[in-house]
Order: C-alpha cells, then structure tokens, then sequence
C-alpha cells in the first residue's frame, strides 16, 4: 500500500496513541532528571583553566561555619557540638582543621624541617643561662597550677619556650589579622564568635555535596545549646541557596505561565480540540529536557527555567497551524498543512538558528539552553506539522473574515514614523551611558537575605581575607616540584611568598634539618641540660623526662611521639592537583607585584582578575554573537524578501527591543547582568519574526495568517518571558526583563512603525526559496508526507477515456463577477472527472479528482490562474467527494463556494 | 591556652566546693530539694591545699591559699605557696595577678573566652542551675559525696571524674579529687570554711 498521509489519518487514533506513548516515556524519564545547579556553568569556558583552579583553590573547597554565643564558651560549646557532629558523620566525609594542642605540638614537631635564619634569630635570645633560669622557674610555676595536668606535655617537649616562634610564623596563614587561636579554636578577640573550617572530599559547588552539607548543618542547628548560633559560608551554601531560589522560581514561574497560558487559550481558542495546544509544553520540554540531559549528561536549573520561555515559543506553531486550518477551505487538510509548512519552517528556522549561535558562546549553560530551545522547537515544529493536522479540523468554524490591513486602526504617516525610530535608536544609545552593566559573579548569585546578612557577618569577622586577595598558582609536574617551583618563586619574593617556607619541598626539609643540627652544637645542648637538671632537681622531677627533647635538638626529630601526621597540612594543603599538574596555591594581597623566575610556569588569579577576564571574555563573545547574527539575518532575509530596504525593515523590531530595553533600564536601575547581555542575541533573532511577519502580512498573501494567530502566538512569547520576570534568581529575571521588554517593544515597532515605511509599497510575494534553503531538512522529511491530496499538473489523459461511468451530470455558473462557465463531471469508481468549459463551450480546465490520490490536471487552459483552478478543484472535491461541505452553501439552487467568508463561484446543476 | 586550661580547673574546683558545701549543709542531703535554696548562700570562705601527682614527677607539687566569694559574682582565689599568683573575678571584669620578687604583675583577661566561661560556670554552680550543671556533669551520689562525670568524653577531656567527700563533722567540703585520664590526680584540701561569714574590706582587692 502507497504510504502518504491520508493512508495515515485513516489510523490516526493509533498514530496519535503511539505519539502520545511516546511523549509519556520521554515525560517519565524527564521527571526522574535531578537538576544541577553549578556555578561554574554560567562561566566562559575559555577561562576553564583560571576558573579550575580558582574553584579548586584550597580555600574554595572549605566550607566556614560561624558560631556565634552570648558568651565564649557557649560559642566553644557550640563549635565543639559542631565538630563533633560532622567529624562523625561519615557519609559527608568532611574533616575540621582545628588548632588546638595537639596542633600545636605536632606543627613544633616538624619545626627542624622549616628551620630558618629568622626562626635561629628569635630561638637564641632563649638559649641563655638567664633566660633558660627565668623558663625554669615559669614551668614549675605552671606545674603548681591547676592547668600542670595539660601543661606538662608543653613543657616536656620545648622546655626552652620555642613554641611561641614557630607559632608565630603561622601568623603568614592568618591572611586578614583579624582572628587569633584560642582553646584550638580560631575565634574573634572576644571570643563570642569561633570560627570552624571543614575540608570536604567532595566538590561542594555540585548540588547534590551542598545539599548534604547544608542538611547536616541544619540538622546540628537543633542540638545547640540555648544563644547560641550558627551560620556556614562557602561554595556549598551558594549553590544551596542558589538551587532553592530557581525551584522556588521555577515554580513560581511555571505557576503564572501556566496560569497565563490557560487564560489565554480560554479566550482565543475554546475548543476541545485545541487541548492538544495545551499538550505542547510539556510534551516539548519533555522531550528537549532528555535531549539535553542525554547530550550533556546533566541539566541545571536555569536551563529548565528557559522551559517558560519554550512553552511560549513552542505553542506558536501548532496556534499557527490551529488558526491556519481553521481559516482554510481546502477539503483535504493536508494540502492546507503542506501551505503552512514554508512559513512555519522557515520561522522555526530563524529561532532554531538563533538559538544555535548561542552554542558558540563559550558558556557551557549557554550551550544548555541552545539545544534545550533548539530542540525543543524542532519537536514543537514536528507536533505542528505531523500531529496537529491529525487532530484539528478544517470544518465547522467561523472564523472572522481576514483583514489586509495591518490590523490597527491606529498609523502613523512615514515622517512620523521615522522620527519615532530615530527617537529610540538615540534614546537607545543614550541609555546605554547609564544603564548599570554588573557582569561579576556575584551578580549571577541570588540568595536569600539570610546569606546576604551572614556574609556580611563573615566578612567582618574574617577581614575580608578571601576576597580582597589573590592566589598566585605556580605548578609543577609532580607534588615535590610544585613545592621546588614555589620555592624558587619565594626567593624571588620573600617579603611576598611567606607560604613557601611552611610548606617546604623534600630537598628544602632535609636541608633545614642540617642546619638544625649544626645550630644545635654540645655547647648549646649542655648549657640546656645543666639548667634543666637544677629544675628537675629542685621540683622533683624525673630527668630522664626530657630525654626525648635532648634527642630532638640533636637530629631534628622528636622520638616516641603519638603525634607523627603533619597536622599542618591537614589544616591547610597548598597543593592542588590540576589536570595530572600540581599547582602551589600562594595567597597574596590584590595588585601585589611578583617576581617571575624563569623556568616556572605560574598565573595569578582573583576574583578582580577572573572578573576582568570573564567580563572581556563574555563581552567578546556578545559582539561576535551580535554582529554573526545580524549580518547573517540582514543576508538572509535580503536574500529572501529580494529587497535590502525590506531586509533592513525586518531588523527594525528588534533593534527597537534593544534600544527600549536599555532605555527601560537606565530609567528603572534595573542592572544588566552577563545573562542580560546573552539575551540580546536571542531578543534579536524572535524579534525579527515579527518584522517578517508583518513584511509577510503587508507585502504578500494572508489567507492562512489570520491576525487571531499572531495575537496568540505574540502573547503567548510575551507570558514566556514575562512570567520569568517573577523570579527572584537575578540570572532568569534579567533574562526574561530583556526579552520582556524587547519583544513588547519589537511588537509595537513591528504593528506602528513598519506599515508607514511600506506604505504604497509594490506588494509582490516574497519568494520561498530562502525558506526552502532554510528548511531542506524538514522539506526534506515532509515531502513524502505532504504528497497526499495534491494537485498533479500536466498529467497525460489516459487512452482509456472515462471509467466506469456511475453518473454524468451538468453545470453552469459564475467564477467571481465575470467568468461563466458549464461544467461536466462524470463520477466512476476511482473519483469525478470533471471537464469546464466557457460559455463559448472553450474548454477551460479538465481534471480527474481521486478518491484516494489527489487530482490529476489532464488541461488548463493558459490565462487561468493557478489559485482559480485550485478553488474549482477543492469546490468538486468538496461537493462531491466529503461528507461534511463546509464552504458550501445552496442558496436559491443555487450551489455557493466560500472562501474566507466571501463566495468565491457558484453552479447551478442542469 | 595556658590561662584556659587554668580557669576551667579553678572553675571546676570551685563549682564542686559550692556544690558540696551546700549539699551538706542541708538536713535534707537530696541534692534535688536543696537546689533552689542554694542560692541564698552570700558569701564563703576557705582555705585550700593542693597536691598535684604528675607522672613526670617523683613528688606531688603541692600548693596552699585561700578564696572568697560574695554573691553575686565576686570571686578571688588566691595560690599563696609557692608562687603568689591568683584570679579575681568582679562582675564580668576578670583579672589575673602574680607576684614577681615583691612587685605585682597584674593583666586584664575579661577579653578572653576562658574567663567568661569560667565566670558562666561559676554563675550556673552558685545559682544551682540544675540544668546547665547538668549539661557539663553526670551527677551521682557517693558514700559521704558526690561524684560529678564530665559529660563531654572526647579526647581533649583531660578529667575522669571528680570525687567530693564531706565533712563528718560539720558542713563544709573535706575534700575533693579530681582524677585524670593519663593516670595523674588533683587532691584538694579545704579547711576553715565559712558560710555566709562577713568578709574583709579588702577581699576582693589585689
């Protein structure tokens, strides 16, 4: 059996359940996406390096919780239930760098392996034999105290007091000054406010480790005691919050579109068929969601939002194809399809492509969003074309006769209209001055007041520290590289590069180590011991005590210790491992000048920096975007309206958008974000549709463009976007307050200001081929398919005549005002033949109308137009060939044709 | 640290010589009946002596002095033997003295956070607080005493417990231990004790 798609509609009901099936699948599967909300998405790839290392940073990898107590030890009880509960869970693998004795004596434990001239300088004040007395007698003052019991450990290990140096060298980690140790815990000088760091195994930029960060910590928030609070800061709470904020407005947003939509639809459609518009949306997002997850193996939050923008977009082609098939008279709905396929493909086209430009934005969620509207617009086009046609009706609707104007009342004349355009565009690049451009990173963040205000908190409490410096990254091959790397750089910079000699490389320790032992002679050794022996004689203490302590002046190692781990690098490991490198993460105040040794590759990152490179990143791409978008719409749409002076008319709207978005942002204070930036290429490429529309409207044929359609589709784009002006997230909100603002304006200019610039302009239909050239792949799938209920010109009469004749029967009337004409039709098994003559009896057309196969045309006669010899072929095919006749009415025997409203011939039967 | 880890002994001490001294003085020795009482006490003084076992050692440190207190919040606990060194707590001003070859060297640690909770423990224990006591302390009955666990069992708690025996003679504290994980101890002995005795001028002077 030939295939064709009146084969198909007669199992329609099977064809729409399979469609229906399999849009549930998509839907189930898309309902089990977990979204990802991951700033590091919203940041140009070209920057993927900087940003690798910035996010990897050991710093950004920690997450900071405030206790806060009406007293100091409230707070510490705080933090110590805090620690506790996230030490011993497990499954959040997070570990507390704390600072407390065990700290401290393991840091002094590996002090011979940073041993310096400065830490030489400081320690031989203390090896005297006054100052060893004066020690002496302080250590048995604190082994009378109460707190011997935890101090003798102290002063079993450094009964010279060396500690305090070392300890002072910490000081280099304490990059803001603002925070001291006390009970081994980082706390403000009053001591209400402790300060925890936590290291995580996990990237807590990735929601599902915020999540769990953020639910144990709310979760320990019920077990403090009574005053005292908490708070925690780091990449997890942002993303966190961050996430909360997009579900709660992609609710929010989904809600009101929702709403809008369902508004809308009651009042331009009311009809049980029209549901299927309802189906659109989601069956759209549906199937684009699984795209994008499949394509990108993960989907983040602001992706989806952009789904309200898709449901906006996507019911514009079935709203087309509904009010097309309404409008039309065709008996066979696919031949009224196959007429709306160049425009809507075409259209479909433009945003696909628009949408397509925003893959080469160096953006990865930019990318996101590309494939998520892009397909989502090709599935929207393939439900208009294959299966709406399926379910609306070509019948029984009365549709408003079609205007040729513009479709207002209200117009301007040229000069009026130029002045408006001028004024805008002037306006436009005025604003421009005053419009508040923010494009930091922080701008892409929206969380609740809450943060807003424990930031504030941490800020103050911590100096500041994190965000008014820089990190110098000087990497290497392997971990001791990195270490040899760096050190080479603190040479150079030693004033600067204070972590270097915390942290030395295996060479350095074991140097260190020998000059340890070369400081330490016998001499220094015994005047030490001497003075140790008189203490332990006076207080009864046992000498061989401080046997240990005697071993390690010697060799630079402490025997028979339970503390051996580096607890320093616990608390802080400079190093990051970075795509098979090591990179030494130095941090160094903002705008620090560094000495570049060669031989060592570095890069200094902050966050003024990575904003700087972001913001000429980002602004590079925008231009490039821009300009490869309108020159290759002006080339087009010259190419395809065959007129520059229209190709530019057809760029008015948005053009007009953007100017009226800055104007509207200037005045308001509303700030353009590097989203509000992205979204003028796509302002540009929907706003361009309507200007070809209205060209479309003005310039060429109408019949299956009723004003209804576009109303509907027009607003239908504008609730899209409107409703995500609801979000509170700053990324979707500006997104949708420039698309908003831009499509409201791109409307207007397309309805008031193009009509006076085409006034008396030669109307002649813009030629189709572009729209061919734009659409060869859908043509290319729609051209078996659209075969069905054609019109075959040219065709050979058979030899053998007529067929089986069941009736003859005769005709005369009217085509419009002045063509009469008498008709013979002779009905057989396969259709009608049917054969019109003039009333000079000069055969005008003679075809063969199939049941099953379209029409067969055997002649035309030349003059006749091709639209007339269509009108009389769906006449017959009605009249003779459907149940239901529509644009048929018999007034007074005689037998009218309809079309939009008006008769277009009529027959009366002999 | 230093002055941390001394202020929550000092204040452990003190909290378990309040306890005790009122405890005793009840006819009624439940200790749940007599909280609220507890706080009429107004002012206490008493003499102590302190051995402290170390392992490093091979004779006990040993210590004498005194304290008063006054209620509200007026504290001074003074070491007198070997070294002459104490603590005065006046409201929420904390001070700390020691006597360097007759001259006095004294500092301000109101700011520090060991200060503050030493004072906040001291209020909770003077007032009874039973359940702010009980946040810190496991508290069970003993022959002739009490003995309080800490509550916190992590590696930095350097106590096992604290032992108090009473007085069999009169109602005041005898004596109390305070014993440590790494096998070391803390004997106190209190002598002298009066309650709600009128207290020098200079009590709370340095």
């Amino acid at each position: 059996m030939k295939f064709d798609l009146n084969t198909l509609y007669k199992y329609r009901k099977v064809y729409i359940a399979f469609l229906v099936a399999a849009f549930l699948v998509c839907g189930f599967l898309f309902s089990k996406i977990r979204l990802r909300q991951d700033i590091s998405e919203m940041l140009p790839s070209a920057l993927a390096k900087e940003i690798k290392l910035f996010s990897n940073s050991p710093l950004s990898s920690k997450t900071f919780i405030t206790v806060e107590g009406t007293s100091p030890d409230s707070a510490r009880e705080g933090a110590r239930i805090i620690t506790e509960f996230f030490s011993e869970n497990e499954d959040l693998n997070m570990r507390v760098s704390k600072t407390d004795a065990d700290f401290i004596l393991s840091y002094y434990y590996k002090a011979p392996q940073i041993w310096n001239e400065n830490f030489q300088k400081e320690i031989e004040p203390l090896i005297t034999k006054d100052a060893l007395s004066l020690k002496m007698t302080e250590n048995a003052r604190n082994l009378y105290s109460p707190a011997g019991i935890f101090m003798q450990n102290f002063i079993l290990a450094d009964p010279v007091g060396m500690i305090p140096v070392f300890a002072d060298a910490l000081k280099n980690l304490n990059v803001s000054g603002s925070l001291s140790v006390r009970d081994g815990f980082i706390s403000s000088e009053d001591g209400k406010t402790v300060l925890l760091i936590f290291d995580s195994s996990e990237n807590s930029l990735n929601l599902n480790s915020a999540a769990k960060i953020d639910a144990a910590f709310k979760e320990v928030l019920q077990n403090l005691p009574q005053g005292v609070t908490a708070f925690y800061a780091g990449a997890a709470r942002y993303t966190v919050e961050n996430n909360a904020v997009i579900t709660s407005d992609l609710k929010k947003i989904f809600l009101i579109s929702s709403v809008l939509m369902l508004l809308l639809f009651a009042f331009f459609f009311r009809e049980k068929k029209a549901l299927l518009i309802y189906a659109v949306p989601p069956a759209v997002i549906a199937v684009s969601g699984m795209v994008t997850y499949k394509i990108f193996g993960e989907i983040s939050g602001i992706t989806l939002g952009f789904g309200a923008v898709l449901m906006g977009l996507c019911i514009d082609y079935a709203a087309y194809m509904y009010f097309a098939l309404r409008a039309s008279k065709e008996e066979n709905r696919f031949l009224s399809v196959k007429k709306m396929f160049a425009p809507l493909a075409v259209s479909a086209a433009t945003s696909i492509l628009t949408f397509a430009l925003l893959f080469f934005s160096g953006i990865g969620i930019f990318r996101q969003i590309a494939l998520f509207c892009a397909s989502g617009l090709a599935v929207a086009l393939f439900i208009a074309l294959c299966a709406a046609p399926f379910v609306f009706d070509c019948k029984n609707t009365k549709l408003p006769p079609a205007k040729k104007n513009s479709g207002t009342k209200f117009k301007f004349n040229r000069a009026a209209a130029f002045i408006i355009t001028a004024v805008i565009f002037a306006a436009g690049i005025v604003s421009v001055k005053y419009v508040n451009f923010n494009v930091s990173l922080e701008a892409l963040n929206t969380g609740s007041k809450q943060l807003e205000t424990d930031l504030q908190k941490f800020r103050a409490f911590t100096g500041d520290a994190y965000s008014d410096n820089a990190f110098l990254f000087v990497f290497g091959n392997s971990y001791e590289e990195a270490l040899e790397n760096n050190e080479k750089f603190a040479a150079e910079n030693p004033e600067t590069l204070k972590f270097a000699g915390l942290f030395p490389s295996e060479k350095m320790r074991l140097r260190n180590i020998e000059k340890w032992k070369n400081f330490w002679t016998a001499d220094k050794i015994n005047l030490i011991k001497n003075e140790i022996n008189v203490f332990c004689k006076t207080y009864s203490v046992k000498p061989e005590s401080f046997n240990a302590f005697y071993s390690f002046l010697e060799t630079g190692i402490f025997p028979e210790t339970q503390i051996s781990e580096n607890a320093l690098l616990k608390a802080y490991d400079p190093i990051i491992e970075f795509d098979g490198k090591y990179a030494f993460a130095n941090i160094i105040k903002e705008g620090t000048n560094i000495n570049f040794p060669e031989g060592a590759e570095s890069i200094v990152i902050s966050n003024k920096t990575l904003r700087d490179k972001i913001t000429v990143s980002v602004l590079s791409a925008f231009v490039k975007i821009m300009i490869v978008l309108l020159v290759c719409s002006f080339l087009a749409l010259s190419i395809m309206l065959k007129d520059f002076k229209l190709a530019i008319l057809a760029l008015l709207p948005p053009l007009c958008g953007i100017c009226c978005g800055f104007i509207i942002s200037a005045v308001s204070g509303i700030e353009y974000n590097l989203f509000g930036l992205f979204s003028m290429p796509l302002l540009a490429g929907l706003g361009i549709d309507y200007g070809i529309f209205m060209i479309y409207r003005i310039c060429a044929s109408t019949e299956l463009h009723p004003i209804t359609a576009v109303i509907a589709a027009a607003l239908s784009t504008l609730i899209g976007f409107g409703s995500l002006m609801a979000a509170r997230h700053n990324v979707l909100f500006i997104m949708g307050f420039t698309v908003f603002t831009g499509i409201s304006a791109a409307i207007m200019a397309s309805i008031f200001l193009i009509p006076p610039f085409l006034k008396d302009y030669k109307k002649k239909n813009p030629v189709k081929s572009i729209a061919f050239v734009l659409c060869f792949l859908f043509a290319f799938l729609y051209s078996g398919c659209a075969s069905s209920g054609k019109i075959r010109y040219n065709v050979q009469e058979p030899e053998t005549g007529f067929a089986q004749k069941d009736k003859t029967l005769m005709f005369y009337g009217a085509y419009g005002s002045d063509l009469y004409f008498r008709v013979i039709s002779v009905t057989d098994s396969e259709g009608v033949r049917i054969v019109i003559m003039n009333d000079l009896g000069v055969k005008l057309q003679d075809m063969k109308i199939k049941k099953e196969d379209g029409t067969d045309m055997y002649f035309v006669i030349t003059f006749m137009p091709k639209n007339a010899v269509e009108e009389f072929e769906r006449f017959f095919r009605q009249y003779f060939m459907e149940e239901e006749k529509e644009n048929i009415k018999v007034i007074n025997e005689r037998i009218y044709f309809y079309k939009d409203g008006s008769p277009v011939l009529w027959v009366k039967k002999v | 640290m230093e002055t941390i880890k001394k202020l929550s002994f000092f204040t452990a001490v003190v909290c378990a010589f309040f306890l005790i001294s009122y405890a005793f003085a009840q006819e009624n020795s439940g200790l749940e009946a007599d909280f609220e009482k507890f706080t009429k006490v107004k002012t206490i003084y008493s003499s102590f002596e302190m051995e402290k076992y170390l392992a490093i050692a091979e004779q006990p440190f040993v210590s004498k002095g005194e304290f008063y207190f006054k209620a509200p919040d007026s504290l001074k606990w003074k070491y007198s033997v070997p070294f002459q060194y104490g603590f005065l707590i006046d409201g929420k001003k904390i001070l700390s003295w020691q006597d360097e070859n007759g001259k006095k060297e004294v500092k301000d640690i109101s700011a520090r956070p060991a200060a503050s909770a030493a004072l906040k423990q001291l209020y909770v224990f003077i007032t009874m607080d039973k359940e702010q006591m009980s946040k810190a302390y496991r508290i069970e009955k003993s022959d002739g005493g009490i003995i309080l666990y800490p509550k916190d069992d992590s590696k930095t708690q350097a106590i096992t417990n604290i032992t108090i025996a009473f007085s069999k003679t009169s109602a005041s504290v005898e004596r109390v231990v305070i014993s440590e994980k790494n096998g070391g101890k803390t004997v106190i002995i209190f002598s002298g004790t009066k309650i709600d005795a009128e207290l020098p001028e200079n009590a709370f002077e340095i």
